[in-house]
């Protein structure tokens, strides 16, 4: 599965070693994101995962809980994660980290604070992360996780038991489609304003659009729905790749703007951002007719 | 064989991205295959590279050129210039 989202590409990279992961997916190409000082930032305390935990024990049986408590330090949240590590059950632990302290992500070390999922093992005195949103494996440095763990703004972290995960039902996957699955678009009406508010401020251009090509990832989720509907066409494939794209392009488009010797023009972020609508409108009103007819035949 | 407007080319975008990364060092390590975004390049950079581009070879990038594929190497960044010279 391609990457789209860090949480969710570490619970899937677990649950597919058992069970179908594709479910998880549903509407993960509108994933909450908030605008904090005409920034559009996928990350912040008001932002949880509590929905994609639900979802997990509603399509996998009771296999996931918080191992962080928020209402402990920092420092004694390590000590829990320290603990649960050693113990070695049949579990796996995701854990946020800040990525700039990792050194294998180099676009953001010791340059962006980027809170994100990772899994985590201890092998004898190894620490050893996959990081499935990435594409990375391997062996971290003990104190650079530490503090990629305690100096991180926000702070997070998962349990899942491995022997728990049951195989999904319809109804259920049923169920979750037609709760998320919204016809209007939250990320082209809030980006719309942000380009307004960039016609009178440009640098609003610059900070407003800086993730939004993480955000972009996110449409890649398309794929896996499609895939479980039994209509993963290499059309509809190209076209949920060139959104994910075209979201980035977006970025690019708004950081040019953005610079102060080059005209202020905002018509072509505002038409990028129309063609955005329009390609995505198309692939949801596919998206529909592939789960009506997934539903008819599972029904029969 | 490499012309001497390419070889001009390779020498001011590397010494260009070690200018933008902040890293003088890389500008030697960088090959004309080098993934420019595992070396740290991110979105700032790669348009700031563009504009820089624009101006030292007095080009335009239209748009819908501005693609991440289109500046991943050094290499795919020349043909890029080479097809508007």
């Amino acid at each position: 599965m391609k990457s789209s989202h860090c949480f969710l590409d570490a619970i899937t990279s677990v649950v597919g070693e058992y069970q179908d992961p594709r479910p998880m997916l549903l509407g993960v190409w509108e994933a909450d994101f908030v605008i904090k000082e005409q920034k559009i930032t996928y990350f912040s305390d008001a932002i949880n995962h509590d929905e994609y935990l639900e979802r997990l024990n509603r399509l996998y049986g009771e296999c996931a809980e918080h191992w962080y408590d928020y209402e402990q330090s920092k420092p004694n949240n390590l000590e829990i994660l320290q603990e649960l590590l050693h113990s070695k059950q049949d579990e796996e632990y995701l854990v946020q980290v800040d990525l700039f302290y990792l050194p294998y992500e180099i676009r953001s070390y010791q340059k962006k604070h980027m809170p994100h999922f990772i899994r985590l093992v201890k092998e004898e005195e190894r620490f050893l992360v996959t990081d499935p949103f990435l594409d990375f494996c391997g062996e971290v440095d003990e104190k650079d996780l530490e503090d990629a763990f305690l100096l991180n703004e926000l702070g997070g972290g998962i349990k899942l038991k491995t022997s728990n995960l049951k195989a999904p039902s319809e109804d259920e996957i049923s169920k979750i489609f037609n709760s998320v699955f919204r016809t209007d678009n939250r990320l082209v009406t809030e980006s719309l304003r942000v380009v307004k508010e960039g016609a009178k401020d440009r640098t609003i251009l610059r900070e407003g659009f800086l993730e939004i090509g993480i955000l972009g990832k996110r449409k890649l989720s398309y794929l896996a729905a499609f895939s479980l509907f039994n209509r993963r066409t290499p059309e509809i494939e190209n076209a949920i790749i060139m959104l994910s794209k075209g979201w980035t392009h977006l970025g690019f488009l708004a950081i040019k703007a953005s610079m102060a010797k080059m005209k202020l023009d905002i018509d072509p972020l505002l038409q990028k951002l129309h063609q955005l609508e329009q390609s995505e409108h198309e692939i949801k009103m596919n998206l529909k007719q592939s789960y009506e007819e997934w539903m008819n035949h599972v029904s029969v | 064989m490499i012309t001497s407007q390419q070889s001009h080319a390779y020498a001011y975008l590397k010494t260009s991205l070690a200018e933008l990364l902040e890293k003088p060092s890389i500008a030697e390590e960088l090959t004309e295959h080098t993934d420019l975004f595992s070396v740290g390049m991110d979105s700032v950079t790669l348009v700031n590279l563009v504009v820089l581009v624009e101006e030292e070879f007095d080009i335009f990038f239209e748009d819908d050129e501005l693609l991440a594929e289109h500046f991943q190497t050094i290499e795919s960044v020349w043909k890029r210039i080479e097809s508007k010279l």
